[in-house]
Formats: structure tokens, sequence, C-alpha cells
């Protein structure tokens, strides 16, 4: 028998999410969902992105809109096995990357298996975000529910600062 | 209308599992059995080095039986690492080098300690330090140490 040993590659890294994308994170920052408007077509994407994908019209800063947390899910999968083979503890991530990074790592936001992940259109978009669905009516989640967003406590300006949506109706 | 968040943090993280195979086993169990370093002899050039498959020079099998060499050596080369990346082998600054053992033919790669950096000097003789309790690791080896 050889011995076998566990390794890992951790890669730290920042990536700049520029004016449009940043716009929204700030904004989940301060537990808002924005938009952004097309100037020519008027579609609102939620989350915004560079470019209308029809129109293929550059996106202003300027045309951010606020949209109400609540929408409807379009879409969904129950993820029912760990994506990393192993979810990382704290005190194993801790050892790699900073300390003072360690909070606002992603990995450890990951949910215990089985968790949902959803298409949501927010009732004021055109356009559908991914994320979470958690509660304890998961059983009734169908296409077609009614969802809010929960925000987490406290907000750093990423994605998940919505810590999920709950199941309204 | 927001102040834009400036930066996303991510951290790519990907698990895997390595396998010694059965020469670099070899070595790691007899280091923990006897605490002693053992080297393999090519059959072809007899040189001993570091045991792998075959022999880097001749590609001639290295012999089956692996033999004990000396904790003792010279040192070839080193650095000392003052800033942090991932997969160190310790926190920095320390310092890491190329140590060729006593009648060996291949260099081997630790950390020296019990050292002041600027008192380093290529062809230095080092010693190794041995963990307390030997674990099958290449870490049985705590560093070396500069002798006489």
């Amino acid at each position: 028998m050889t011995k076998i040993s566990n390794w890992d590659i951790t890669v730290p890294y920042q990536w700049t999410p520029g004016p449009v994308l940043g716009t929204f994170l700030g904004g989940l920052r301060e537990k808002t969902i924005t938009g952004v408007k097309c100037n020519s077509c008027g579609k609102v994407y939620v989350p915004p992105q560079d470019l209308c994908r029809d129109c293929l019209e550059d996106m202003q800063v300027e045309n951010f809109v606020e949209v109400k947390p609540e929408g409807t899910v379009e879409g969904f999968v129950k993820i029912r096995q760990n994506f990393f083979g192993e979810r990382p503890s704290k005190e194993y991530l801790s050892e790699r990357i900073s300390p003072a990074d360690i909070d606002q790592h992603p990995l450890l936001w990951f949910p215990e298996v089985p968790y949902v992940v959803a298409m949501i259109k927010l009732d004021e978009a055109d356009t559908c975000m991914l994320h979470l669905v958690k509660g304890a009516d998961m059983d009734n989640l169908k296409m077609g529910s009614r969802v809010r967003a929960a925000w987490k406590e406290e907000t750093i300006g990423h994605i998940m600062d919505i810590d999920s949506f709950k199941i309204t109706e | 209308m927001f102040e834009p968040a400036s930066r996303v943090m991510h951290t790519w993280y990907v698990p895997y599992k390595w396998s010694f195979g059965q020469r670099a086993t070899e070595f790691l169990e007899l280091m923990k059995k006897e605490q002693k370093i053992f080297f393999g002899r090519c059959t072809s050039c007899k040189k001993v080095m570091i045991p792998t498959a075959i022999c880097g020079k001749c590609f001639a099998p290295l012999e089956d039986e692996l033999v004990p060499v000396k904790d003792e050596g010279v040192l070839e080369c080193f650095t000392v690492v003052y800033l942090p990346f991932p997969t160190q082998p310790a926190a920095p600054p320390y310092a890491y080098g190329y140590i060729r053992l006593d009648g060996t033919s291949s260099i081997m790669p630790h950390i020296i300690e019990e050292v002041d950096y600027d008192d380093l000097r290529v062809g230095m003789r080092v010693k190794a330090v041995w963990r307390e309790e030997l674990e099958g690791d290449i870490y049985d080896i705590k560093y070396f140490k500069p002798i006489d």
C-alpha cells in the first residue's frame, strides 16, 4: 500500500466588479436590490449587466432603479452533493487565507446539503437572478412560488448579503 | 445611486489526494521506524539518491533495498523567505535550502533553522533535527541546523 496524502490548492483572489455590477453590490450593502434599465428598450436587468443583451446598448449607472425584493420562482434545483468533496471548516480555511478575510469567505456561506438554488424573477425585473431558497416550508416550493429576500445582519457588498429568499405564499 | 463596491473576494479551493508511490512510501515508513534517512542506489551507476522509481541519469531501476544514509551533509544553496504564499512549509521568515547528504548524489530540500540567516553560507555543514514523535512524513525531520 502506498501512502496517500490529502492536499489542496487554495488560491485567494479579488476581482473588481466595475461601475455597473459594483453599484448593484453597493446597493446590497445598503440592503437594497437594484436593477439597471436599458436606455433603448427599457428592459430592467437584475442583476445588472454592462450591455443590454437585446440592443447591445451600454448600460448607464444613471439608469439604476430600485426594485422590490419580492418575486417569483421560475426554476429551481435541489443540491444534494457538496461541490468541494468536503466543505472546508473555518479552522481549516483560516490556516490558508488571511484571518481578516475569513468572514468574507464565500465557501463558508454555502449551506449544508441539501439546499435549493433557484432562478428568481423579481416583480419589477425582466430577468432572473440566481439565489438560494431556504425555509421550513421547502416541500411547498414549486414553479411560481412567491419569495422574498431575507438579508444578512451584516452586509459587505456581496451577492450573499442576501442570505436567501424565503417562500411567502 | 450607491457607492459601488470596489472588490469581490473569492478563493479557489481544490482539494485532492496524492499518492506517494512505492519508493517514497518506503522512504517515509523506514524513516519513521528507524529515525534514519533511507536513499536508493542505482543498479547501474551505483550512485545513492532520493528514492524514486529509476535513476534520473541512467534510467536504470534503483536497488530493491533502500540504504541508510547519514543525516548530515552540506548546504548546496539556500534562500530566506520573508513573504507569505500558499503551500508554504513554515511561517515566514524561514530559510530553505538544498542539502547534499554525505555520500549521496541528489539534493534534499528542507528548512534550515537554529542559525542567524546572515551566517548562512553555501558549503556549510548541516545536520537533521528530528521530531520527538515520528509520524512518517517529511517533517519527521523538523529542520536542518548548522554544525561545527
